[in-house]
């Protein structure tokens, strides 16, 4: 504190009596603080999530859309298992490949052809001199290499394709008789992945929630899922909620346990989406506690005296000459158990995308409670301390909080709502396919309650309620 | 009681626990501080909680120098006047008369604290922050010429005029108390 050199007496008077003053702070201020703080934080961060998670999910869509097997006519063509693979070599020899679903890298290494099998052997010793004559060779043997896949006929056959035939494949222009090996690596290696993938697209490996496989080449496909939910409800406080002008509550806590079981179909859309909607049945309970701020404001009123002698008497007039305003908080502690039992109706949107057996993807989408009980029962609500309200000044004061915390608290007996409610979906599922029609599905969700059913005169909570499913998938056709 | 350095530096990491740890060291005394210049109790509420959003926000500018309570004070006081200025409520500061010191009334040391607030709070604006920024805060004229955009001759008229009227409103006070003994 500075001290001046001559102070005005007056100045020394406000600054002894002021500079240090203390007073007490309503609760509100540091909640208010607090929300500031946190939503400060929140933003902060939303800037570097925001921006990272478009990244990350940009990268993962361009990665698995510029999958090799789109943009390479064999692979793509051979996804079915009955595919025979013929190789012409100078359209004079033709050599035929039983890709079978039965056989895997090793099972295309040994191909039911002796010739093939001889003629790869021999390539593979073939010199590596070869090589530098194809490059310098200006008398190239043109060399036209076609792989056809039929899958009208199981058995292998033998086939001639003209240079000038549509059904050319792959066509590489000036390929020497000595880059023979290169081809067949590279033929070896089509085969296998094209196999590779017939095999994994025959797994029901689409994702939960409820859903079959998502290949865009598959057609479409119908599938169901029974699951059950366990969810733990939890409050959160809205920004700036109030519950009067002079009134606030601070932090609850809450204990609760949700569980719910359904039944819903899917339909599987290109680019590994599905559209599922279903019905189900759940109940929750949750306690809740809070604690309730009232602003009491009290006024103290400063008298002043007349007295008026008249021939008649004395008259003393009171009158007011200052007020004197004191805010006082007064707390009560509350605490109900709420019961919900709902029949809902998810619409949920989900992109999954299948990695041999498993799947993993995300799920968003509104749920819809259809009906809703309510039930709410105190189990004690207790002012902490009650101010003494009669004064002679209650009426010139416009505090009607006084009037208010002059009545004894009622405590509200159970009540039933009965509502219509729209709830937010937002998940990550991943599920695992037993059989080609069959997958297990585990989920990590979270519901919004957009609006919590009314209770009394408390609006200012949203639920939600993260918890885990688990599902059992079936596909239908 | 957690020490000042990791008080600060538990609010810089941005820990709830410490930055309430803070606030309930140094809100109850800055309470009065907002209270002296805004006109209303709900008014310095409103700035005390802007006061201090901004505290935790520019802690880091805190460098160890001086108290930490003078720096929350600083900030406080800077906040306040922001609020003032954001509502044009000091706008009509002007320099218009000259006004003589008169006698301060005795008897002045028994009032209490809410009513010399009482007492400044029912100033105008203009003579209400000068007077707070000067008499209670400490502020030379010409530091609070540049906090306030005025010029010190306008700062040192200010006070003066404070001084008159919290004079003539204290010597009121005592009459009437004096007739109310009487009676």
């Amino acid at each position: 504190m500075l001290i001046r050199h001559n102070e005005d007496d007056l100045d020394k008077v406000f600054r002894q009596k002021l500079y240090n003053a203390e007073e007490e702070t309503p609760l509100h201020l540091w909640e208010g603080i607090r929300q500031q703080n946190t939503r400060k934080r929140k933003t902060f961060v939303w800037w570097w999530v925001l921006p990272t998670a478009i990244l990350t999910m940009s990268a993962v869509v361009y990665l698995l859309h510029n999958d090799h097997s789109r943009f390479n006519p064999i692979a793509q063509i051979a996804t079915d298992k009955k595919t025979q693979t013929t190789i012409v070599f100078n359209s004079e020899k033709s050599e035929t490949i039983s890709a079978g679903s039965t056989k895997g890298k090793e099972g295309l290494k040994e191909t039911e052809n002796p010739r093939l099998t001889e003629r790869i052997r021999e390539l593979e010793e073939q010199p590596k001199f070869n090589r530098i004559n194809y490059s310098n060779s200006k008398n190239k043997v043109p060399i036209n290499k076609t792989l056809e896949l039929s899958n009208s006929n199981s058995e292998s056959k033998e086939s001639y394709i003209s240079p000038n035939s549509d059904e050319i494949a792959v066509q590489e222009p000036d390929l020497g008789v000595s880059s023979m090996d290169s081809i067949v690596t590279k033929t070896q290696t089509l085969l296998s992945q094209a196999l590779q993938e017939s095999i994994e697209q025959d797994v029901f490996s689409g994702g939960l929630p409820f859903i079959g496989p998502t290949e865009d080449k598959v057609p479409l496909r119908w599938s169901m899922g029974l699951y059950y939910a366990l969810a733990q409800p939890m409050r959160i406080k809205q920004p700036n909620a109030q519950r009067g002008a002079y009134s606030q509550f601070v932090d609850r806590t809450q204990l609760g346990l949700s569980h719910g079981a359904g039944v819903m179909l899917s339909y599987s859309l290109p680019w590994h989406v599905q559209i599922s909607a279903g019905i189900e049945y759940q109940r929750f309970h949750e306690r809740h506690d809070w604690i309730d701020s009232t602003l009491v404001q009290n006024k103290t009123y400063v008298f002043d005296y007349d007295t008026t002698t008249t021939f008649t008497g004395t008259t003393i007039t009171q009158y007011v000459i200052d007020s004197v305003e004191t805010n006082e908080w007064k707390t009560q502690s509350n605490s109900r158990i709420n019961r919900y039992s709902s029949v809902n109706i998810p619409v949920l949107l989900s992109w999954s995308y299948p990695f041999k057996k498993y799947s993993l993807g995300l799920e968003v989408g509104p749920v819809f409670r259809v009906q809703s009980i309510y039930n709410g029962e105190f189990v004690f609500a207790n002012w902490q301390s009650l101010p003494p309200t009669t004064n002679i000044w209650t009426e010139a004061s416009d505090a009607s909080s006084s009037v208010l915390i002059s009545k004894n608290y009622e405590v509200p007996t159970t009540q039933v709502y009965r509502n219509w409610r729209t709830d937010l979906h937002i998940g990550i599922h991943q599920s695992y396919s037993i059989t080609s029609r069959v997958a297990t599905s585990l989920s990590v969700q979270t519901r919004i309650m957009m609006n919590e059913p009314r209770t009394a005169g408390n609006t200012a909570h949203r639920i939600i309620q993260p918890g885990l499913r688990v599902g059992l998938n079936y596909l239908i056709k | 009681m957690t020490d000042e350095k990791s008080l600060i530096e538990g609010c810089l990491k941005g820990h709830e626990s410490y930055q309430y740890e803070l606030y309930k060291r140094f809100a109850g005394r800055m309470m009065p501080v907002c209270r002296r210049y805004a006109g209303s109790r709900e008014d310095a509420e409103d700035y005390l909680q802007e006061a201090f959003i901004k505290i935790f926000e520019k802690l880091n500018l805190y460098r160890f120098q001086g108290s930490l309570e003078g720096w929350i004070r600083t900030t406080v006081v800077h906040v306040c006047l922001n609020k003032l200025r954001s509502r044009k409520l000091y706008g009509d500061i002007s320099e218009d008369f000259h006004v003589a010191d008169t006698h301060t009334p005795d008897g002045m040391q028994n009032l209490g604290e809410q009513e010399l607030l009482t007492l400044i709070t029912g100033l105008p604006v203009g003579y209400r922050t000068v007077f707070n920024l000067f008499a209670i805060d400490g502020f030379d004229h010409a530091e609070i010429a540049d906090m306030l955009g005025i010029s010190e001759g306008t700062s040192r008229s200010q006070l003066a005029k404070a001084r008159m009227v919290l004079r003539k409103a204290l010597a009121e006070k005592k009459t009437k108390y004096s007739h109310a003994d009487k009676a």
